[in-house]
């Protein structure tokens, strides 16, 4: 007979989210980092693999569903183009969009992927589904790369977070089902640094160090009466949030560090210093970070909008990728550039483009990837006609890249099964 | 040192006061000494009424008592102050609060939502069924067979909150029933005894309740919709037979005259967007909808794609009543007495609450082999929960009421694996909302009459929309084809006057100039002339002051910017200049945002503020909240704007603190504001020692020191 109150073989859903005071940003690193799970297949689960090409990702998401046929799945001289032209790249015989001209001059070490298909044709659940590989369900919320990778591989950097992602969206999945520690950390403002991470400024550091001093002392009866594992976190917390605080690492967040001209180089806007922060972090040994760029849900008058959009990604995008080559990271590091979906090849009634998941484009650099080469087709943006690539699979590529086992199953406390990016198959013919 | 003599008079004083407690009460004592005397346990300790006031205020109120507040409790010798007081607490609006975050976890109750408006009428409704204290089976009633616009109930919310309504299903049965069958939609479950075929037997019970619609459906009516089953017409009288004959052969001939299909189209496409305002305010129910199995169901029972009928998962069938519909006879089922786990859960719930710990953990996953911890006390629970009629302020006061919750906190933790036999309540951390409620506290006292303000902004928006969809209702299609002829041309004639100058933009930019600002100009023009005839086809539907107000939309403003504290200028100028660009920046970047209880503010709280950062619940999954210790946690209590509560001038703690004079006076205030009682005498010698060492730093060492202490956050 089952008894199912607190009985230790039965892990039950809370029991597993349980974890002592390690977060993101919690400076003990993680041990047992061997992950639980058979090493039994998970049925239609990929399992190529490969030595990592990659050491690092910058996820750089474009919400609201970024028009592929004006940026990078551009047909030339198709009727469905708007009133797009297309420029020529570094890559041969490679076009993308007019507006994109600082790009174009790093597609040589890119991939552009103009097959990639879906159904999810609304924001929240095509941003998920890209996020996770999986539907978006009220029942769990499914990890996103960053903290897979965390998961399999561990942190670069113990001292900050494994995986930071600069966003607005409040209902980013980060880290899922996954515990604390390996929870992304969430950043809205790049420019404002990790939040309290310093002494406030009327404090001197031996006021402050005298405080903690003191909290400990108080405190003591409390800690001493109760023998309860979350009461022991809450002392140890603070040893590990002063670490946090005197580390020299923590400059990775300080962008007033970069000179003026990094910043003129990058541009203005949350996303040019989204861009610059995720080079800093990387270079920290952070291992994925995420920069989020909106404003693409162009309903109505595209072609007045673009410009400025594109004018926003083209700047941050070409210089990130330079930087990087200039620093030489870009190899092993991926960066991707992706949508949750494309938009209508017909321009509608009010100048604009809608939602179209069922061809668009998405764009790998770096990372392993042979550079200067298209993959997949569509006829004139509106069916894939080779090479289909669905969601999962262009997440398994990312996977692959970084030498993640595309088929080993991880258990939600809920105890189902899941696997990096479900059946998704990579696309191994992208790497040189 | 007195000590050990006033301990004893204390511990004395406390056991007198127990006076005549409730024979429920009394009943559940005594049920768990039975369990402890076969378990050789005894009660814990009793609570002193220091422990015991910061107890009550933090379990029914949501927040720590005030000074005053627990002054007046712990010097008053009134033998029946317990009960008085945890019947004070009960009637408060402070339970109000606290047990709106409870339900808005459980619900998963988000205002992060496209449809906004309805989730803050479903928050509106919830704090007021809380309020009134609706009878938990009436409750959960009213949330299952609502039906209609948002303005009729804001509890249609709780059918919006999932779209599909196979997942709403399993939430639905977890909450309510305890019961986890998630895993059965997509196939026999893993671990419990259901099948996928009981799963949709369950879901063709809510299938047919459907939120997509606006409320209004622009179809003609045909007399194919009118006509009667033919076994119906056979059976009817001569009478009745001609009367319907006739009907029929009436509508036929309307028809005729009736709209084509294409004025019906354009009146869709014109109205689509001037009726976005009435997206996800509607619930309708369609009886006859009945899901289908998915195309790849795989067992040998049924074929994919065939419809199932609803059929319940345990105890008696749903029987339909004459007059009800399916959903009806669904809701009966569930809240009924006899129902095998209805009542077992939520008594099980609010025994959570009191005691830190159920009976049958986890609340949400029984199955046929779960026996509780104390099965005697379980039955006896369910019973009484029933005797109450459901009333949860009738059975928590039972609770809050017996001598084992008035005994000291359990001090060591349960291992995972043994059973817990409630010597007394366990530890328990704060939530995150009782940590921010207990600093609003500090801040600005007690707020518990802002809970639940009258938002007046929201009915008038409500009375707006209903207004609308009624006129749209009786107009029909029929009527609106004018008013859409003439949107359809003005929008036409609009977009003419767009391509032409475009054209001409693009002959510029073909020349070489650079249109990209002019580029920019027209499209807002264009979008602000679609707008225009948008509106103007709602001016003429409800009239200019209706259309005006549900242009403007709902926006509530629920940043605090309005309602910052004030703070007086002069204690400003006491500052150094460093503390006063500290304080200022803080102020003005969010000063904590300290003015009202977490309840009134959005729900759940952005990621990276306080209440997130706390372990508030995302309110994406069911009871997602977190009591974890996290180090964001303790750099916001260390470097934060948390103690700003205390150096803020115009907090009602810098108040008392101003007011009690020597540090030592101060410091003893602090410690009755933040942890309700004195400092022991082993902090006092501590305390003493920082005064002479510290001087005039002292004070505020020890805010700061006792906020990052631990025992703030922990319920003892």
């Amino acid at each position: 007979m089952k008894n199912l109150l607190h009985s230790c073989d039965d892990v039950t859903r809370r029991d597993f989210a349980k974890t002592i005071a390690k977060t993101c940003l919690g400076v003990s690193v993680m041990s047992a980092l061997a992950p639980r799970g058979f090493a039994a297949p998970f049925e239609g689960s990929s399992k190529a693999k490969q030595a990592a090409t990659a050491k690092r990702v910058i996820y750089l998401y474009m919400s609201g569903g970024m028009t592929h046929l004006d940026t990078f799945g551009c047909v030339p001289g198709a009727d469905t183009m708007g009133g797009t032209k297309t420029i020529r790249t570094s890559a041969d015989g490679v076009q993308i969009g007019e507006l994109l001209p600082h790009t174009a001059k790093m597609m040589h070490r890119g991939a552009i992927i103009n097959s990639l298909t879906s159904t999810q044709g609304a924001h929240a659940q095509g941003n998920y589904f890209q996020h996770t590989s999986y539907a978006m369900r009220g029942a769990i919320r499914h990890p996103s790369m960053g903290a897979w990778l965390q998961k399999f591989q561990g942190k670069g950097n113990a001292e900050l977070p494994g995986s930071v992602i600069i966003t607005n969206d409040s209902k980013h999945p980060g880290g899922g089902f996954f515990e604390a520690a390996c929870q992304p950390l969430l950043l809205n403002d790049p420019a404002r640094g990790l939040q309290n991470s310093r002494r406030p400024g009327a404090l001197s550091e031996s006021d402050f160090d005298y405080r903690l001093g003191l909290s400990a002392r108080l405190d003591q009866g409390f800690q001493q009466a109760y023998n309860y594992t979350n009461v022991k976190a809450y002392a140890d917390v603070y040893k590990d949030a002063i670490k946090v605080m005197k580390s020299e690492d923590l400059d990775a967040f300080d962008l007033s560090k970069e000179s003026a001209e990094t910043h003129a180089e990058y541009g203005d806007g949350t996303f040019a210093q989204g861009c610059l922060l995720a080079r800093r972090l990387v270079e920290h040994g952070v291992r994925f970070v995420e920069v989020n760029l909106g404003g693409w849900d162009m309903h109505q008058d595209i072609a007045a909008r673009l410009p400025e959009r594109c004018g926003d990604l083209d700047q941050a995008l070409g210089t990130l990728l330079t930087d990087l080559e200039r620093r030489g990271l870009l190899d092993d590091t991926l960066v991707v550039l992706t949508s949750e979906f494309g938009r209508t090849p017909k321009i509608n009634q009010n100048d604009g483009r809608d939602h179209y998941p069922k061809a668009f484009s998405s764009v790998l650099w770096g990372g392993g990837i042979a550079g200067g080469q298209v993959y997949g087709k569509t006829d004139k943006g509106i069916e894939v006609t080779e090479n289909k690539v669905s969601v999962p699979d262009f997440n398994s590529t990312i996977a692959y890249a970084l030498g993640l086992p595309l088929d080993l199953v991880l258990y939600s406390s809920t105890k189902r099964p899941f696997t990096v990016t479900d059946k998704g198959q990579p696309i191994t013919s992208l790497f040189g | 040192m007195n000590v050990p003599r006033l301990l004893l008079a204390s511990l004395l004083a406390s056991a007198a006061l127990n006076a005549a407690p409730l024979p429920e009460s009394q009943k559940i004592d005594q049920l768990l000494r039975q369990d402890w005397e076969k378990a050789g346990m005894k009660a814990n300790p009793p609570a002193s009424d220091e422990v015991l006031v910061r107890r009550l205020y933090l379990d029914i109120a949501g927040r720590i008592p005030t000074l005053d507040e627990a002054q007046a409790y712990l010097s008053s010798k009134d033998p029946e102050k317990r009960s008085k007081l945890i019947d004070t607490l009960l009637a408060s609006d402070g339970y109000t609060s606290h047990m709106f975050n409870y339900w808005a976890d459980v619900l998963r109750l988000t205002d992060n939502v496209k449809g906004r408006i309805t989730a803050e009428a479903y928050e509106e409704w919830l704090k007021q069924q809380v309020k009134t204290n609706t009878p938990y089976d009436q409750f959960v009633k009213n949330l299952l067979t609502t039906e209609g616009g948002v303005w009729d109930s804001g509890s249609i919310g709780f059918w919006q909150r999932d779209e599909n309504k196979l997942d709403h299903l399993a939430y639905t049965v977890q909450v309510f029933l305890g019961t986890s069958i998630v895993c059965a939609q997509c196939h026999n479950h893993p671990f419990d005894k259901w099948s996928q075929m009981d799963y949709y037997h369950m879901a063709a019970f809510t299938y047919g309740m459907d939120t997509k619609s606006r409320g209004v459906d622009f179809k003609n009516k045909t007399s194919k919709g009118m006509a009667l089953d033919k076994k119906v017409v056979q059976a009817m009288s001569k009478v009745d037979r001609k009367a319907y004959r006739d009907k029929m052969q009436a509508e036929k001939k309307a028809e005729e005259s009736r709209l084509n299909r294409e004025d019906i189209q354009q009146v869709k496409r014109t109205m689509q967007a001037v009726m976005k305002p009435l997206r996800y305010t509607s619930a309708e129910w369609q009886e006859g909808k009945l899901p289908s199995l998915p195309p790849d169901y795989k067992y040998p029972d049924a074929k994919p794609g065939e419809k199932v009928e609803p059929k319940t998962l345990f105890g008696k069938e749903a029987v339909i009543k004459p007059g009800e519909t399916r959903l009806d006879a669904f809701a009966d089922w569930m809240t009924s007495p006899e129902n095998p786990r209805f009542t077992t859960v939520i008594a099980n719930r609010m025994w959570k609450k009191a005691f830190g710990v159920g009976l049958i953990e986890p609340v949400d996953e029984m199955t046929d082999s779960t026996v509780a911890s104390n099965p005697a006390l379980m039955a006896y629970l369910g019973q009484l929960m029933i005797e109450n009629k459901y009333s949860l302020k009738a059975f928590l006061r039972v609770l809050y009421n017996t001598d084992t919750y008035q005994r000291a906190a359990t001090t060591h933790e349960v291992p995972l694996g043994e059973t817990y036999h409630f010597t007394g309540p366990i530890l328990r951390r704060m939530s995150a909302e009782q940590i921010w409620d207990s600093f609003v506290t500090l801040s600005k006292g007690n707020v518990d009459d802002t809970v639940d303000d009258e938002n007046t902004r929201l009915h008038q928006y409500l009375d707006d929309l209903s207004m609308f969809l009624g006129t749209i209702k009786s107009k029909g299609a029929e009527g609106l084809v004018e008013v859409a002829k003439k949107g359809s041309a003005k929008l036409d004639a609009n977009q003419k006057k767009i391509d032409e100058k475009k054209a001409r933009l693009d002959a510029q930019k073909e020349k070489g100039m650079d249109t990209t600002d002019k580029a920019k100009a027209l499209a807002k023009e264009a979008n602000s002339l679609r707008k225009s005839t948008e509106n103007d086809i709602l001016v003429s539907l409800v009239g200019k002051d209706r259309a005006e107000d549900l242009i403007e939309g709902y926006r509530p403003e629920k940043t605090e910017k309005e309602k910052r504290p004030k703070f007086d200028r002069k204690a400003l100028e006491k500052m150094t200049k460093e503390q006063r660009i500290e304080f200022l920046k803080n102020y003005k970047r969010e000063g904590m945002g300290l003015t009202s209880r977490a309840s009134e503010q959005p729900s759940p709280a952005r990621p990276g503020t306080f209440l997130r950062t706390f372990g508030q619940s995302d309110r994406e999954l069911i009871e997602n909240a977190s009591d974890e210790a996290s180090v964001p946690q303790a750099l916001t209590l260390l470097n934060g704007p948390a103690a700003d509560v205390i150096n803020n001038p115009a907090s009602k703690l810098n108040q008392a603190m101003a007011k009690a004079g020597s540090p030592a006076q101060q410091i003893a205030t602090l410690y009755q504001a933040l942890l309700s009682r004195a400092p022991t005498s082993d902090e006092q010698a501590i305390l003493d020692a920082v005064i002479q060492e510290r001087g005039a730093k002292a004070v505020a060492d020890v805010t700061h020191a006792l906020i990052t202490g631990s025992q703030f956050l922990f319920v003892q």
